[in-house]
């Protein structure tokens, strides 16, 4: 089935999460506020806006059970909302709730624990908030993670435990931490990352092979192997118990987004523009393909420049230069210099994939959304092999 | 006629089997880290001689059979030759023939690991 593409607006769209049901998502348009988008027939129209912060908004998360919305942003705060009746007119708005974050740099990443009665923000002060609700003052406090992280943390994702939170830093490694908080957490069980977890303790630290930030950070859906996408281009898979660590080298653009679609498939996005999925096991890892199947569905611009080309690579500009320096040619010639369409679906860098359906533990569409400013929900299980093998393979510089 | 051209050929890839067996010692020991300045600068020269020494159509082939490790290594070095004009023996399109070969084959990611690494030739 093709993807279905939205196109949300004509700005980047920094993050995305969509309520339980998928008739609304929550979206921030580059901008400080959160813009929800209701579903009617085939388009999203922005019903509501949640605006309080002041400056971007840096990252979203919907709740599915509770139906609470936090947002995270580069003002230093993260506010909790929800859907409370208005009391003269009852009807039903969204109200903001303060979280004591007590972080001095902006809030990069925030996600709901499983059990959505606490979350992480991530931050530039070199710290992770873990926030769980005071009820006495009505308000989410939070402790913070600090050791040893030496920059900022750019993504979170949580142990389906509730308990264990994996991050990814810009001091280029990938680390779990404990985040248990004695009021809220039952003792959690022993897993393969340790059985006795008091807050702060380090489970895991995992370097990037070649030294680059790590953009995105996830459990598997057991949560007993970690993935880790970093700006060396390589995404790194890790048995904790094994001791083993999988690292694919990849030979186009850094991911910076990636969630796991089912034990032994994970789809990750970024600076390519589009969904690369891979697959393996304990014995290993390897890429099997893209759920951008460039080759058909495609108008003239995938005829012509076939599967051998790069989608960012086929601008204006740098065919022009090619014509220039290969054939001579200046001006526009057959291979269409005039066309600035990329060959992918997304048009520019996909800031975020996540799951968006699942049938019996895997999950079968995820949802994408991009600097293009389009929101994308793509068939998991489509993947087209050809597409990236010959993309690979066949690399034009 | 016949053998002539098998003569040719053999030559050209015992050739070119050489010049990725010296590549692949230079860029299995690159020297890292401080203090080894003179390290670094011997393996540059050595491994520029290469390059140059290689013929173009064998370029391809030498690329392809290193490992992934000794083509990014490789790509740090082109980089570190480019940034230096005038040094030594270095022709700029031979550094760029490489470049050019060698993103076909290990792709732009290889690029970005040249960025990224911390661990500079």
């Amino acid at each position: 089935m093709a993807p279905e593409v939205f196109n949300l607006a004509q700005t980047p769209i920094t993050c995305h999460s969509f309520s339980a049901d998928h008739k609304q998502v929550a979206a921030s348009l580059n901008s400080n506020d959160a813009q929800i988008f209701t579903r009617q027939g085939a388009a999203w129209t922005p019903t509501e806006t949640l605006s309080e912060h002041d400056k971007l908004i840096t990252s979203i998360d919907w709740a599915p059970n509770s139906n609470r919305i936090v947002t995270a942003s580069q003002d230093r705060n993260a506010y909790v909302w929800q859907q409370t009746p208005d009391p003269q007119t009852g009807k039903m708005a969204w109200k903001p709730t303060l979280v004591l974050l007590r972080i001095n740099r902006a809030a990069t990443h925030v996600r709901w624990s499983p059990k959505e009665d606490k979350f992480a923000v991530a931050s530039g002060a070199r710290a992770i908030a873990i926030c769980s609700f005071d009820p006495e003052n009505n308000w989410w406090v939070s402790k913070l993670l600090k050791k040893p992280i030496r920059s900022t943390v750019l993504s979170v994702d949580w142990h389906p435990n509730n308990v264990l939170l994996a991050a990814g830093s810009a001091d280029m490694k990938a680390r779990v931490f404990s985040a248990y908080i004695k009021e809220v957490d039952d003792k959690p069980a022993a897993t393969v990352w340790g059985s006795k977890l008091p807050f702060n303790t380090i489970c895991g630290e995992y370097a990037s092979p070649a030294g680059g930030w790590v953009h995105a950070v996830g459990f598997s859906p057991s949560g007993d192997v970690l993935a880790f996408a970093s700006h060396d281009s390589s995404i790194s898979i890790v048995y904790p118990g094994g001791p083993a660590i999988y690292n694919i080298r990849i030979s186009s653009l850094p991911f910076v987004t990636l969630t796991w679609t089912a034990e032994d498939t994970i789809v990750a996005a970024g600076h390519d523009c589009q969904p690369v999925v891979f697959s393996g096991s304990e014995a290993g890892w390897q890429g099997v393909g893209s759920l951008d199947d460039s080759t058909s569905g495609k108008t003239a611009a995938g005829a012509r420049a076939g599967p051998g080309s790069v989608g960012r690579l086929n601008s204006v500009a740098f065919s022009t230069f090619r014509d220039a320096d290969s054939r001579g040619h200046t001006g526009s010639g057959s291979t269409g210099a005039t066309d600035t369409k990329l060959l992918t679906v997304h048009q520019n860098t996909i800031t975020s994939v996540r799951p968006y359906e699942t049938h019996g533990g895997r999950v079968t569409k995820v949802s994408t959304s991009g600097v293009d400013g389009n929101l994308v929900i793509w068939d998991a299980d489509n993947v087209s092999a050809s597409g990236v093998v010959g993309r690979m393979g066949g690399m034009r510089v | 006629m016949m053998r002539n051209s098998a003569r040719t050929q053999s030559v050209a890839l015992s050739q070119g089997a050489m010049s990725w067996g010296a590549l692949n010692i230079v860029l299995e020991n690159a020297p890292y880290g401080p203090n080894v300045e003179e390290a670094k600068t011997v393996t540059l020269q050595t491994l520029l001689t290469i390059l140059n020494t290689t013929k173009a159509t064998e370029i391809p082939a030498v690329i392809k059979e290193l490992s992934q490790d000794g083509q990014d290594t490789l790509m740090k070095y082109l980089y570190k030759g480019m940034a230096m004009p005038g040094w030594g023996d270095i022709s700029g399109s031979v550094l760029l023939g490489w470049h050019e070969k060698l993103t076909e084959v290990a792709g732009t990611g290889c690029i970005v690991r040249t960025m990224t690494d911390r661990r500079t030739v």
